[in-house]
């Protein structure tokens, strides 16, 4: 079984993020570390490759500068090796580029599942599992909750605003999880250190053949958010009550 | 771990601007990341509970085991991390920032099992039976050389080994052991006179690796303690125990040199302790004078209490830099007898009084359990003690000055 890994390595959310006067993109020039979302894909793939009782998962990822402080965490937790495609071209690339330039890293290696995040925590398009799918020829699961393979068919509870779907599969397919469908493992030590030895193939676009592609998407303004408005307040004499159960039903809630 | 509950990795040293660039590597920074969250995601939560609740808590050890805490310093061919020293120090320093007692259940088992392989590593077969579930923590192996007649004097045991035959039989009692009653416990390296002091000598001291299930050996009540609530110390009592030759660790009348001058480095874990503890104390009272009103403007506006802001800064970047500066010479080949004793005493001695001015600008809260400050005042007060008192490091600062103490 072997499971690709798609992860984003993103600003330090912890960190003030700031936007690009020019691109009006989000600064990615300072050290990255890898999307907590993307965590759980590690982690489901490392789980999933034990269970069919060995292979390897590999990580790929598109980010400037060739960073890859952010894959060195993933492989820390037990991936096996890493694909980056880092290219000045792609500075300020959109969901569908992002998804033609890992489509084209995925098949690197031999996959039979690839895994993402349900979408990434500085961007929220949420669009790029989809795309993969598409430009792979593959079929998608969206929201997995839960996943589990069983000979070349895995099988998935897809959070719906119901409740869950239960969707089976055949592989190769692309499937994207949620946060909390496994609990990511810490880096332990020994796989700190062993990840100092893992492989991270660094590529440009040149390399994977994508010399042709071009950013497409433009950001033409980013606004601030709107500032919330400040609530209205009741001052309580003991009719309080009443104003909340008023308020209630105009959002037709009670 | 939760993505609503997300943390940052960055080292928050940065903010502080002693983040000490030069004496860490990349993978130390990666180490200090990955337990720094696993501490604030798994540790900090019930902590509070589990001092207030004096419980010691066998899930959470089993879940550092899979850190790799506590097999740091063992080598990889038994199970351990093969790491140096500045790698504990920095598992020390995250665990005590939210809970001293876990850092000292994790400093104990790191220092035995390193002290283990120091007096035995020859012992193939024993270092393969024992070391590697000790480096995950299912096996607990404590440290037993405090006496009841005295610690700083530590030469004086009065636990006896007297050969029968092939094996010997121990009679005596320890003190104050660490990680001797938890479910884990298996073993304590026993410090015992084993011959007599018919010449009125201090007679030669054997370290030996005395089961704690052994017929005889008796885990005495665990003692009310004043800190280090969810921490596991007994007595022992020894009563005719007989162990086998192969007990003995190392050469029969240098156990004891041998560990004392080995675990000279092991000074440096508790400088590191102390300087989590004196951050967890910047944290804690940080947070307080910055939300609490005071007349009409927040506590730290106001320059007395800000005052103490900036102190309680300072101790912790202080105890941070020399623990540091001794642990990178440590690993670095260099020698540390000074570093070791003077890192113990400022960094324990700047813990306890980041302690008193964390609990003091807390107000009343700060003498409530269920604040962070109250507990790192309860953890503090041990670190002066423990490991050798900052007399005791006095004595040996004034002694490698040539002063005849
Ligand atoms: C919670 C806890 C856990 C512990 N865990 C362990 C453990 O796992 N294993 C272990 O072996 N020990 C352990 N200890 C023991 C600890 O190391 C000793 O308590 C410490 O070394 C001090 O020894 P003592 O308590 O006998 O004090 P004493 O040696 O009796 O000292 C009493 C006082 O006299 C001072 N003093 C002594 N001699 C001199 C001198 N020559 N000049 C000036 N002042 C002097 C000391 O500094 C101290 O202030 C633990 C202790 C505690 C409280």
């Amino acid at each position: 079984m072997n499971i690709a890994v798609c992860v984003k390595q993103i600003p330090d959310p912890a960190a003030p993020g700031s936007i690009d006067p020019e691109s009006k993109t989000l600064r990615r020039d300072g050290k990255l570390i890898m999307d907590d979302s993307d965590s759980f894909g590690v982690e489901m793939a490392l789980q999933l490759v034990d269970k069919a009782g060995g292979g390897e998962v590999t990580l790929v990822s598109m980010a400037p500068n060739g960073e890859t402080s952010g894959l060195r965490t993933a492989l820390a937790m037990g991936a096996t090796r890493a694909v980056l495609v880092s290219d000045p071209k792609l500075h300020g690339a959109d969901a569908l580029t992002t998804a033609k330039v890992l489509a084209k890293a995925i098949q690197r290696y031999p996959f039979d599942m690839v895994l993402a995040g349900t979408e990434s925590s500085d961007g929220y398009t949420g669009t790029l599992p989809v795309q993969i799918a598409e430009l792979l020829g593959l079929p998608s699961v969206s929201f997995a909750k839960k996943v589990s393979i069983d000979g070349a068919v895995v099988s998935v509870e897809r959070q719906t605003e119901a409740g869950y779907d239960d969707v089976t599969c055949p592989l190769p397919a692309v499937v994207s999880v949620t946060a909390g469908v496994v609990e990511p493992r810490y880096p332990s030590f020994k796989g700190i250190m062993a990840a100092k030895s893992k492989p991270i193939e660094t590529l440009s676009v040149a390399d994977l053949e994508l010399d042709s592609i071009a950013v497409a998407e433009e950001v033409q303004a980013v606004h601030d958010a709107q500032a919330r408005q400040g609530g209205e307040i009741f001052e309580d004499d003991g009719s309080g009550f009443e104003k909340v159960v008023a308020f209630l039903e105009q959002l037709k809630l009670v | 771990m939760n993505i609503e509950h997300q943390h940052s990795t960055r080292d928050d040293f940065l903010d502080e601007g002693y983040d000490l660039s030069w004496a860490f590597e990349e993978e130390h920074r990666a180490w200090r990341a990955s337990i720094s969250r696993f501490c604030r995601e798994e540790v900090e939560p019930a902590a509070p509970r589990r001092s207030i609740e004096r419980r010691f808590d066998p899930d959470l050890v089993r879940q550092v085991g899979q850190t790799g805490a506590f097999g740091l310093l063992a080598p990889e061919r038994f199970g351990g991390g093969g790491a140096d020293l500045r790698s504990l120090c920095i598992a020390a320093e995250e665990i005590a920032r939210f809970d001293s007692s876990l850092a000292v259940t994790v400093h104990v088992q790191a220092i035995a099992i390193a002290l283990l392989l120091n007096l035995a590593s020859d012992r193939t077969d024993l270092m393969d039976e024992v070391v590697p579930s000790a480096c995950r923590g299912e096996t607990f192996i404590s440290f037993g050389l405090t006496e009841p007649s005295g610690g700083s004097d530590a030469g004086n045991i009065r636990t006896r080994a007297a050969r029968d035959g092939d094996d010997w039989i121990i009679n005596g009692a320890k003190q104050f052991i660490t990680n001797s009653g938890t479910p884990f416990s298996k073993y304590v390296i026993l410090f015992c006179a084993t011959s007599g002091n018919e010449d009125g000598r201090r007679p030669p001291v054997s370290a030996f690796l005395v089961p704690l299930d052994a017929e005889g050996v008796t885990v005495g009540e665990p003692y009310a303690k004043t800190g280090w609530h969810s921490s596991d110390t007994h007595p022992l009592f020894f009563d005719d125990v007989r162990v086998p030759n192969s007990a003995l660790l190392g050469i029969e009348g240098r156990g004891y040199r041998a560990a004392l001058a080995f675990l000279t480095w092991a000074r440096f874990p508790i400088a590191a302790m102390s300087a989590g503890l004196a951050h967890g104390c910047l944290t804690d009272a940080l947070r307080f004078v910055s939300t609490r009103e005071s007349f009409g403007q927040p506590l730290g506006s106001h320059q007395g209490a800000a005052f103490q802001i900036a102190e309680i800064a300072s101790l912790a970047s202080l105890a941070r830099v020399m623990t540091y500066d001794g642990a990178w010479k440590y690993d670095h080949g260099q020698p540390i007898e000074r570093e070791a004793a003077t890192a113990k005493y400022i960094a324990s001695e700047a813990a306890n009084k980041a302690a008193y001015l964390a609990t003091q600008l807390e107000g009343g809260y700060g003498f409530i359990e269920e604040s962070a400050a109250a507990r790192h005042y309860q953890d503090a007060r041990i670190l002066t003690i423990g490991e050798g008192t900052s007399e005791v490091q006095k004595l040996l600062i004034a002694r490698g000055l040539g002063l005849g103490v």
